[in-house]
Protein backbone atom coordinates (compact mmCIF):
# COMPACT_ATOMS: atom_id res chain seq x y z
CA UNK A 1 0.00 0.00 0.00
CA UNK A 2 0.84 3.61 -0.90
CA UNK A 3 2.65 5.06 2.23
CA UNK A 4 3.39 1.70 4.33
CA UNK A 5 6.10 1.85 5.98
CA UNK A 6 8.56 -1.20 4.61
CA UNK A 7 11.32 -1.23 6.48
CA UNK A 8 14.58 0.74 7.74
CA UNK A 9 16.98 2.69 5.07
CA UNK A 10 20.33 1.11 6.29
CA UNK A 11 23.68 0.00 4.58
CA UNK A 12 22.15 -3.67 3.74
CA UNK A 13 19.04 -2.14 2.22
CA UNK A 14 18.53 0.25 -0.39
CA UNK A 15 15.05 2.17 -2.36
CA UNK A 16 14.17 0.19 -5.36
CA UNK A 17 11.08 0.78 -7.71
CA UNK A 18 8.07 2.31 -6.03
CA UNK A 19 9.60 3.15 -2.66
CA UNK A 20 10.77 6.45 -1.16
CA UNK A 21 12.23 7.65 1.94
CA UNK A 22 11.06 9.21 5.21
CA UNK A 23 13.26 9.58 7.75
CA UNK A 24 15.39 6.88 7.39
CA UNK A 25 12.46 4.23 6.63
CA UNK A 26 11.58 2.95 3.38
CA UNK A 27 8.19 3.17 2.53
CA UNK A 28 6.37 2.53 -0.17
CA UNK A 29 4.50 4.64 -2.91
CA UNK A 30 2.83 2.07 -4.84
CA UNK A 31 0.00 -0.51 -4.19
CA UNK A 32 1.74 -4.00 -5.20
CA UNK A 33 3.79 -6.83 -3.69
CA UNK A 34 7.23 -6.19 -1.77
CA UNK A 35 9.91 -8.07 -3.53
CA UNK A 36 13.40 -7.91 -2.01
CA UNK A 37 16.28 -8.82 -4.53
CA UNK A 38 19.20 -10.72 -2.90
CA UNK A 39 21.24 -10.66 -5.72
CA UNK A 40 23.60 -8.12 -4.89
CA UNK A 41 24.62 -10.34 -1.60
CA UNK A 42 25.93 -6.99 0.25
CA UNK A 43 23.08 -4.71 -0.27
CA UNK A 44 19.22 -5.73 -0.84
CA UNK A 45 16.86 -3.59 -2.89
CA UNK A 46 13.64 -2.98 -2.13
CA UNK A 47 10.92 -2.90 -4.50
CA UNK A 48 7.50 -2.93 -4.85
CA UNK A 49 5.65 -4.62 -7.60
CA UNK A 50 2.64 -3.33 -8.85
CA UNK A 51 0.19 -4.41 -12.05
CA UNK A 52 1.16 -1.48 -14.22
CA UNK A 53 3.79 1.35 -14.25
CA UNK A 54 4.17 5.20 -14.57
CA UNK A 55 7.05 5.87 -16.75
CA UNK A 56 7.92 8.85 -18.59
CA UNK A 57 11.09 9.37 -20.43
CA UNK A 58 14.24 10.36 -18.55
CA UNK A 59 17.86 10.87 -20.09
CA UNK A 60 20.16 8.39 -20.42
CA UNK A 61 16.94 6.11 -21.58
CA UNK A 62 16.78 4.05 -24.78
CA UNK A 63 13.88 4.50 -26.30
CA UNK A 64 12.11 3.48 -29.63
CA UNK A 65 10.72 6.17 -31.40
CA UNK A 66 8.73 6.72 -35.03
CA UNK A 67 9.85 9.54 -37.16
CA UNK A 68 7.31 11.73 -38.40
CA UNK A 69 8.77 14.82 -39.91
CA UNK A 70 12.45 15.51 -41.14
CA UNK A 71 14.13 18.63 -42.73
CA UNK A 72 17.55 19.41 -43.12
CA UNK A 73 18.49 20.03 -39.91
CA UNK A 74 16.59 17.50 -37.29
CA UNK A 75 13.87 15.72 -37.44
CA UNK A 76 11.07 15.28 -34.94
CA UNK A 77 9.82 11.81 -33.77
CA UNK A 78 7.27 10.52 -31.42
CA UNK A 79 8.50 7.82 -28.36
CA UNK A 80 6.28 4.85 -28.01
CA UNK A 81 8.11 2.56 -25.49
CA UNK A 82 11.20 3.52 -23.27
CA UNK A 83 13.25 0.93 -21.86
CA UNK A 84 11.41 -2.01 -23.42
CA UNK A 85 8.27 -0.99 -21.43
CA UNK A 86 5.78 0.33 -23.79
CA UNK A 87 3.75 3.39 -23.13
CA UNK A 88 0.01 4.35 -23.51
CA UNK A 89 0.82 8.00 -24.35
CA UNK A 90 3.34 8.98 -26.94
CA UNK A 91 6.01 11.92 -26.08
CA UNK A 92 7.35 14.34 -28.87
CA UNK A 93 11.14 14.60 -28.95
CA UNK A 94 13.92 15.71 -31.66
CA UNK A 95 16.72 14.53 -33.18
CA UNK A 96 19.26 16.59 -34.54
CA UNK A 97 21.75 16.54 -37.24
CA UNK A 98 25.05 16.55 -35.36
CA UNK A 99 23.72 13.94 -33.27
CA UNK A 100 22.84 11.58 -35.65
CA UNK A 101 26.49 9.57 -35.46
CA UNK A 102 29.59 9.65 -34.06
CA UNK A 103 32.05 10.45 -37.10
CA UNK A 104 31.75 12.60 -40.23
CA UNK A 105 29.23 15.01 -38.72
CA UNK A 106 29.54 17.86 -41.45
CA UNK A 107 28.84 15.23 -43.69
CA UNK A 108 25.57 13.98 -43.02
CA UNK A 109 22.50 14.27 -45.29
CA UNK A 110 18.81 13.85 -42.84
CA UNK A 111 17.72 12.55 -45.95
CA UNK A 112 20.27 9.87 -46.36
CA UNK A 113 19.72 8.82 -42.49
CA UNK A 114 16.06 8.75 -41.93
CA UNK A 115 12.52 8.80 -43.63
CA UNK A 116 9.05 9.57 -42.19
CA UNK A 117 7.84 6.39 -40.48
CA UNK A 118 10.76 4.59 -39.68
CA UNK A 119 11.47 2.76 -36.66
CA UNK A 120 14.44 3.98 -34.88
CA UNK A 121 16.03 3.03 -31.27
CA UNK A 122 17.54 6.36 -30.00
CA UNK A 123 18.99 7.74 -26.21
CA UNK A 124 17.76 10.55 -24.76
CA UNK A 125 20.00 13.30 -23.98
CA UNK A 126 20.23 14.74 -21.00
CA UNK A 127 17.84 17.89 -21.08
CA UNK A 128 18.48 21.45 -21.95
CA UNK A 129 16.23 24.27 -21.58
CA UNK A 130 13.41 23.63 -23.83
CA UNK A 131 10.63 20.70 -23.06
CA UNK A 132 10.94 18.42 -25.92
CA UNK A 133 13.53 15.24 -25.45
CA UNK A 134 16.18 15.59 -27.58
CA UNK A 135 17.57 12.19 -28.64
CA UNK A 136 20.95 10.67 -29.93
CA UNK A 137 21.63 8.00 -32.62
CA UNK A 138 25.29 8.79 -32.16
CA UNK A 139 26.06 4.85 -31.36
CA UNK A 140 26.92 1.95 -33.30
CA UNK A 141 23.61 0.19 -32.13
CA UNK A 142 21.04 3.10 -32.39
CA UNK A 143 19.42 3.80 -35.31
CA UNK A 144 16.81 2.35 -37.72
CA UNK A 145 15.41 -0.63 -36.61
CA UNK A 146 12.02 -1.21 -38.78
CA UNK A 147 12.20 0.36 -42.22
CA UNK A 148 9.88 0.78 -45.25
CA UNK A 149 11.23 1.01 -48.64
CA UNK A 150 9.41 3.53 -50.94
CA UNK A 151 7.38 1.20 -52.42
CA UNK A 152 5.96 0.16 -48.96
CA UNK A 153 8.12 -3.06 -48.80
CA UNK A 154 9.96 -4.08 -45.56
CA UNK A 155 13.46 -3.27 -45.86
CA UNK A 156 16.27 -5.12 -44.34
CA UNK A 157 19.93 -3.90 -43.50
CA UNK A 158 23.09 -4.73 -45.58
CA UNK A 159 25.48 -2.62 -44.63
CA UNK A 160 25.47 0.30 -41.96
CA UNK A 161 24.60 2.86 -44.17
CA UNK A 162 22.00 1.31 -46.48
CA UNK A 163 19.36 -1.42 -46.36
CA UNK A 164 17.66 -3.31 -49.04
CA UNK A 165 14.03 -3.75 -50.02
CA UNK A 166 12.93 -7.68 -49.67
CA UNK A 167 10.36 -7.57 -52.96
CA UNK A 168 12.31 -4.91 -55.03
CA UNK A 169 16.09 -5.31 -54.27
CA UNK A 170 16.08 -1.58 -54.22
CA UNK A 171 18.91 0.32 -52.05
CA UNK A 172 17.81 2.97 -49.93
CA UNK A 173 20.31 4.90 -47.14
CA UNK A 174 19.29 4.49 -43.65
CA UNK A 175 21.39 5.29 -40.52
CA UNK A 176 21.41 1.53 -39.50
CA UNK A 177 21.72 0.03 -36.00
CA UNK A 178 23.21 -2.74 -35.15
CA UNK A 179 21.02 -4.87 -33.62
CA UNK A 180 22.38 -6.76 -30.54
CA UNK A 181 20.21 -9.06 -28.99
CA UNK A 182 19.21 -8.95 -25.64
CA UNK A 183 18.66 -5.23 -25.73
CA UNK A 184 16.06 -3.53 -23.80
CA UNK A 185 14.33 -1.47 -26.47
CA UNK A 186 13.96 -4.14 -29.31
CA UNK A 187 11.25 -6.31 -28.12
CA UNK A 188 8.78 -3.99 -30.13
CA UNK B 1 -24.41 31.53 -18.94
CA UNK B 2 -23.21 30.80 -22.68
CA UNK B 3 -26.21 28.47 -24.04
CA UNK B 4 -25.99 26.11 -27.08
CA UNK B 5 -28.41 27.08 -30.03
CA UNK B 6 -28.55 23.34 -31.01
CA UNK B 7 -30.31 22.03 -27.97
CA UNK B 8 -33.86 22.90 -26.84
CA UNK B 9 -34.00 25.32 -24.35
CA UNK B 10 -37.98 24.93 -23.78
CA UNK B 11 -39.94 27.97 -23.86
CA UNK B 12 -39.16 31.19 -22.91
CA UNK B 13 -42.00 31.51 -20.11
CA UNK B 14 -41.33 28.46 -17.71
CA UNK B 15 -40.67 28.34 -14.04
CA UNK B 16 -38.51 25.90 -12.60
CA UNK B 17 -41.00 23.21 -10.85
CA UNK B 18 -38.59 23.10 -8.08
CA UNK B 19 -40.54 26.98 -7.53
CA UNK B 20 -43.32 25.16 -6.57
CA UNK B 21 -41.69 22.16 -4.45
CA UNK B 22 -39.95 25.17 -1.58
CA UNK B 23 -42.73 25.01 1.07
CA UNK B 24 -42.64 21.32 0.49
CA UNK B 25 -38.97 21.11 1.04
CA UNK B 26 -38.96 23.88 3.90
CA UNK B 27 -41.29 21.20 6.19
CA UNK B 28 -38.64 19.20 5.00
CA UNK B 29 -35.97 20.69 6.34
CA UNK B 30 -37.33 21.54 9.66
CA UNK B 31 -38.65 18.05 10.27
CA UNK B 32 -34.83 17.12 9.74
CA UNK B 33 -34.23 20.25 11.62
CA UNK B 34 -36.44 19.09 15.08
CA UNK B 35 -35.13 15.05 14.54
CA UNK B 36 -31.52 16.54 15.16
CA UNK B 37 -32.55 17.77 18.25
CA UNK B 38 -33.38 14.82 19.77
CA UNK B 39 -30.30 13.41 17.88
CA UNK B 40 -32.65 11.45 15.09
CA UNK B 41 -31.36 11.54 11.65
CA UNK B 42 -33.81 11.28 8.57
CA UNK B 43 -31.75 8.45 7.71
CA UNK B 44 -31.53 6.57 10.63
CA UNK B 45 -28.12 6.56 11.22
CA UNK B 46 -26.16 7.52 14.23
CA UNK B 47 -24.83 10.99 14.41
CA UNK B 48 -21.12 10.02 14.45
CA UNK B 49 -21.83 7.25 11.66
CA UNK B 50 -20.42 7.28 8.50
CA UNK B 51 -22.85 6.28 5.35
CA UNK B 52 -22.12 3.09 3.78
CA UNK B 53 -19.52 2.82 0.89
CA UNK B 54 -19.23 1.07 -2.23
CA UNK B 55 -15.96 0.84 -3.87
CA UNK B 56 -14.86 -0.61 -7.30
CA UNK B 57 -11.93 -0.15 -8.96
CA UNK B 58 -10.79 -0.04 -12.36
CA UNK B 59 -14.19 0.15 -14.42
CA UNK B 60 -13.04 2.87 -17.39
CA UNK B 61 -11.16 0.88 -19.28
CA UNK B 62 -9.57 3.56 -21.80
CA UNK B 63 -8.07 5.17 -18.07
CA UNK B 64 -5.50 4.25 -16.58
CA UNK B 65 -6.80 4.07 -13.03
CA UNK B 66 -10.37 4.72 -11.90
CA UNK B 67 -12.58 4.16 -9.34
CA UNK B 68 -16.10 3.89 -8.07
CA UNK B 69 -17.31 5.58 -5.23
CA UNK B 70 -20.68 4.95 -3.79
CA UNK B 71 -21.39 6.56 0.16
CA UNK B 72 -25.19 6.25 0.26
CA UNK B 73 -26.66 7.94 -2.59
CA UNK B 74 -23.71 10.43 -3.68
CA UNK B 75 -22.15 8.60 -6.26
CA UNK B 76 -19.16 9.67 -8.57
CA UNK B 77 -16.47 7.87 -11.00
CA UNK B 78 -13.22 9.66 -10.93
CA UNK B 79 -10.26 8.73 -13.49
CA UNK B 80 -7.10 9.30 -13.89
CA UNK B 81 -5.11 9.40 -16.96
CA UNK B 82 -1.05 8.72 -18.09
CA UNK B 83 1.17 11.58 -17.40
CA UNK B 84 0.91 13.80 -20.92
CA UNK B 85 2.89 16.69 -22.07
CA UNK B 86 1.72 20.05 -20.83
CA UNK B 87 1.03 22.01 -24.31
CA UNK B 88 2.66 25.17 -24.98
CA UNK B 89 5.05 25.73 -22.02
CA UNK B 90 8.18 27.13 -22.44
CA UNK B 91 10.08 26.83 -18.84
CA UNK B 92 10.93 23.70 -17.71
CA UNK B 93 9.02 22.75 -14.44
CA UNK B 94 11.04 20.03 -11.51
CA UNK B 95 7.31 19.04 -10.31
CA UNK B 96 4.45 17.56 -12.22
CA UNK B 97 1.29 19.31 -12.43
CA UNK B 98 -2.01 18.10 -11.82
CA UNK B 99 -4.93 19.13 -13.89
CA UNK B 100 -8.03 18.20 -12.17
CA UNK B 101 -12.03 18.62 -13.73
CA UNK B 102 -15.12 18.33 -11.51
CA UNK B 103 -18.27 17.73 -13.21
CA UNK B 104 -21.59 17.39 -12.12
CA UNK B 105 -23.92 15.40 -14.75
CA UNK B 106 -26.67 17.48 -15.67
CA UNK B 107 -28.87 14.88 -13.71
CA UNK B 108 -26.97 14.39 -10.94
CA UNK B 109 -28.66 17.02 -8.38
CA UNK B 110 -32.11 18.22 -7.19
CA UNK B 111 -31.92 20.72 -10.30
CA UNK B 112 -30.66 20.40 -13.68
CA UNK B 113 -26.98 21.58 -13.97
CA UNK B 114 -26.02 22.89 -17.30
CA UNK B 115 -23.56 21.60 -19.93
CA UNK B 116 -20.94 24.68 -18.99
CA UNK B 117 -18.87 24.30 -15.95
CA UNK B 118 -19.64 26.81 -13.34
CA UNK B 119 -18.18 28.64 -10.23
CA UNK B 120 -19.17 26.04 -8.22
CA UNK B 121 -17.58 23.22 -10.33
CA UNK B 122 -14.50 25.32 -10.83
CA UNK B 123 -14.47 25.99 -6.90
CA UNK B 124 -14.23 22.27 -6.25
CA UNK B 125 -11.75 21.69 -9.31
CA UNK B 126 -9.34 23.68 -7.06
CA UNK B 127 -9.63 21.96 -4.07
CA UNK B 128 -9.76 18.99 -5.06
CA UNK B 129 -6.43 20.10 -7.08
CA UNK B 130 -4.89 21.42 -3.46
CA UNK B 131 -5.90 18.43 -1.81
CA UNK B 132 -4.23 15.68 -4.01
CA UNK B 133 -1.10 17.71 -4.60
CA UNK B 134 0.49 16.76 -1.71
CA UNK B 135 -0.22 13.30 -1.74
CA UNK B 136 1.44 12.58 -5.52
CA UNK B 137 5.31 11.89 -6.03
CA UNK B 138 5.43 14.95 -8.41
CA UNK B 139 8.59 14.86 -8.35
CA UNK B 140 8.93 11.52 -10.36
CA UNK B 141 6.88 12.60 -13.82
CA UNK B 142 8.81 16.32 -13.99
CA UNK B 143 7.65 18.12 -16.52
CA UNK B 144 4.30 16.68 -17.42
CA UNK B 145 0.60 16.62 -15.98
CA UNK B 146 -1.91 14.33 -14.91
CA UNK B 147 -5.50 14.28 -15.57
CA UNK B 148 -8.09 13.69 -13.16
CA UNK B 149 -11.49 13.53 -13.97
CA UNK B 150 -13.99 13.51 -11.56
CA UNK B 151 -17.86 12.94 -12.84
CA UNK B 152 -20.40 13.34 -10.39
CA UNK B 153 -23.45 11.05 -10.93
CA UNK B 154 -25.77 11.61 -7.89
CA UNK B 155 -25.20 14.59 -4.97
CA UNK B 156 -26.48 13.95 -2.20
CA UNK B 157 -24.40 15.47 -0.10
CA UNK B 158 -20.36 15.49 0.88
CA UNK B 159 -19.32 15.70 -2.82
CA UNK B 160 -15.78 16.89 -2.48
CA UNK B 161 -14.94 14.02 0.57
CA UNK B 162 -16.17 11.74 -1.82
CA UNK B 163 -14.14 12.70 -4.60
CA UNK B 164 -11.17 13.24 -3.18
CA UNK B 165 -11.26 9.61 -1.28
CA UNK B 166 -12.38 8.29 -5.13
CA UNK B 167 -8.76 10.03 -6.59
CA UNK B 168 -7.02 8.70 -3.78
CA UNK B 169 -8.39 5.28 -5.00
CA UNK B 170 -8.23 5.92 -8.54
CA UNK B 171 -4.39 7.06 -8.15
CA UNK B 172 -3.64 4.10 -6.82
CA UNK B 173 -5.39 1.95 -8.70
CA UNK B 174 -3.36 3.64 -12.03
CA UNK B 175 -0.21 3.07 -10.57
CA UNK B 176 0.97 6.54 -9.61
CA UNK B 177 3.31 7.11 -6.96
CA UNK B 178 1.98 8.55 -3.89
CA UNK B 179 3.66 9.71 -0.29
CA UNK B 180 0.23 8.03 1.15
CA UNK B 181 -3.32 7.14 0.53
CA UNK B 182 -5.67 10.09 0.97
CA UNK B 183 -8.74 9.99 2.39
CA UNK B 184 -11.48 12.97 2.97
CA UNK B 185 -14.86 13.26 5.31
CA UNK B 186 -16.95 16.34 5.63
CA UNK B 187 -18.62 17.22 8.86
CA UNK B 188 -21.86 19.41 9.35
CA UNK B 189 -22.38 21.52 11.77
CA UNK B 190 -26.00 22.40 13.05
CA UNK B 191 -26.68 23.93 16.43
CA UNK B 192 -23.65 22.85 18.15
CA UNK B 193 -24.21 19.05 16.89
CA UNK B 194 -21.75 17.40 14.88
CA UNK B 195 -22.97 15.73 11.72
CA UNK B 196 -20.44 13.21 10.57
CA UNK B 197 -21.25 12.60 5.93
CA UNK B 198 -24.05 15.03 5.64
CA UNK B 199 -26.79 13.84 3.09
CA UNK B 200 -27.82 16.69 0.71
CA UNK B 201 -30.59 18.22 3.07
CA UNK B 202 -28.61 18.22 6.25
CA UNK B 203 -25.76 20.35 4.21
CA UNK B 204 -28.78 22.42 2.59
CA UNK B 205 -29.89 22.94 6.36
CA UNK B 206 -26.46 23.51 7.54
CA UNK B 207 -25.82 25.85 5.38
CA UNK B 208 -28.78 27.94 6.18
CA UNK B 209 -28.62 31.50 7.10
CA UNK B 210 -28.18 31.42 11.08
CA UNK B 211 -29.77 34.31 12.95
CA UNK B 212 -28.41 34.42 16.12
CA UNK B 213 -25.00 33.96 15.93
CA UNK B 214 -24.58 29.97 15.99
CA UNK B 215 -22.62 27.46 14.33
CA UNK B 216 -23.73 26.70 11.11
CA UNK B 217 -21.86 24.97 8.17
CA UNK B 218 -19.72 22.38 7.07
CA UNK B 219 -16.45 21.96 6.95
CA UNK B 220 -13.71 19.01 5.31
CA UNK B 221 -10.92 17.58 5.62
CA UNK B 222 -8.19 15.87 3.56
CA UNK B 223 -6.22 13.69 5.31
CA UNK B 224 -3.14 11.24 5.21
CA UNK B 225 -2.83 8.81 7.87
CA UNK B 226 0.43 7.49 7.56
CA UNK B 227 1.99 11.11 7.64
CA UNK B 228 -0.74 12.20 9.92
CA UNK B 229 -0.64 15.03 6.93
CA UNK B 230 -3.89 17.61 6.70
CA UNK B 231 -3.92 17.97 2.76
CA UNK B 232 -7.04 20.22 2.88
CA UNK B 233 -9.29 21.68 4.88
CA UNK B 234 -12.53 23.31 3.64
CA UNK B 235 -14.75 25.56 5.66
CA UNK B 236 -18.61 26.97 4.84
CA UNK B 237 -20.96 28.95 6.96
CA UNK B 238 -19.90 30.36 10.66
CA UNK B 239 -19.12 29.01 13.39
CA UNK B 240 -16.93 29.50 16.21
CA UNK B 241 -12.83 29.46 16.22
CA UNK B 242 -12.84 27.62 19.70
CA UNK B 243 -14.94 24.63 18.19
CA UNK B 244 -12.09 23.93 15.39
CA UNK B 245 -9.81 21.92 17.65
CA UNK B 246 -12.96 19.68 18.43
CA UNK B 247 -13.87 19.10 14.64
CA UNK B 248 -10.50 18.10 13.27
CA UNK B 249 -10.45 15.49 16.08
CA UNK B 250 -13.59 14.03 14.44
CA UNK B 251 -12.65 14.42 11.06
CA UNK B 252 -9.51 12.32 11.72
CA UNK B 253 -11.19 9.63 13.63
CA UNK B 254 -13.60 9.24 11.11
CA UNK B 255 -10.65 9.61 8.08
CA UNK B 256 -9.09 6.82 10.26
CA UNK B 257 -12.11 4.66 9.82
CA UNK B 258 -12.52 5.67 6.26
CA UNK B 259 -8.71 5.09 5.70
CA UNK B 260 -8.98 1.03 6.83
CA UNK B 261 -12.13 0.71 4.85
CA UNK B 262 -10.40 2.34 1.70
CA UNK B 263 -6.89 -0.11 2.44
CA UNK B 264 -8.70 -3.24 2.71
CA UNK B 265 -10.58 -2.51 -0.76
CA UNK B 266 -7.49 -1.65 -2.28
CA UNK B 267 -5.56 -4.57 -1.09
CA UNK B 268 -8.70 -6.71 -1.89
CA UNK B 269 -7.70 -5.57 -6.06
CA UNK B 270 -3.95 -6.06 -5.66
CA UNK B 271 -4.22 -9.67 -4.46
CA UNK B 272 -6.95 -10.21 -6.68
CA UNK B 273 -4.69 -8.97 -9.86
CA UNK B 274 -1.78 -11.03 -8.42
CA UNK B 275 -3.78 -14.40 -7.90
CA UNK B 276 -4.75 -14.45 -11.30
CA UNK B 277 -1.06 -13.10 -12.71
CA UNK B 278 0.16 -16.56 -11.37
CA UNK B 279 -2.96 -18.51 -12.89
CA UNK B 280 -1.59 -17.26 -16.24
Amino acid sequence: MSGQRLCRLDSTHTLGKGTYKRQDYIYSSLAGIVNVDNTNNKISVVEVRSKDKTIVPAPGDIVTAMVTTLNQDMCKCLITSVCGHELNETYRSSLRRQDVRMKEIDKIDMLQCFRPGDIILARILPMTEAHTFKLTTAENELGVVIACSEYGHPMTPISWTEMKCTKTNVVEYRKVAKIVQDNTGENV
Amino acid sequence: MPTNIYRIQGPDETIPYQQYLINKSNDALVDIATGLLKDVRCDGRDISTHRNLCIKTGIVTQAKGSAYLECGSTKLICSVFDPKEVPNKVEYAKTGELQCEFKFATFSCRQRRGYTRDSEERQLCNELRRALEPAICRGEFANFEIHINVLVLENDGSVLATAITAAGLALMDGCIPMYDVIVATSLGIYKNKILVDPTYDEEILCLSRADDGENRGTVMLAYMKNLQQITEFAQNGSMDVNMFPEYVQTLINQNCKLYKMVISAARKDVIEYFENETQE
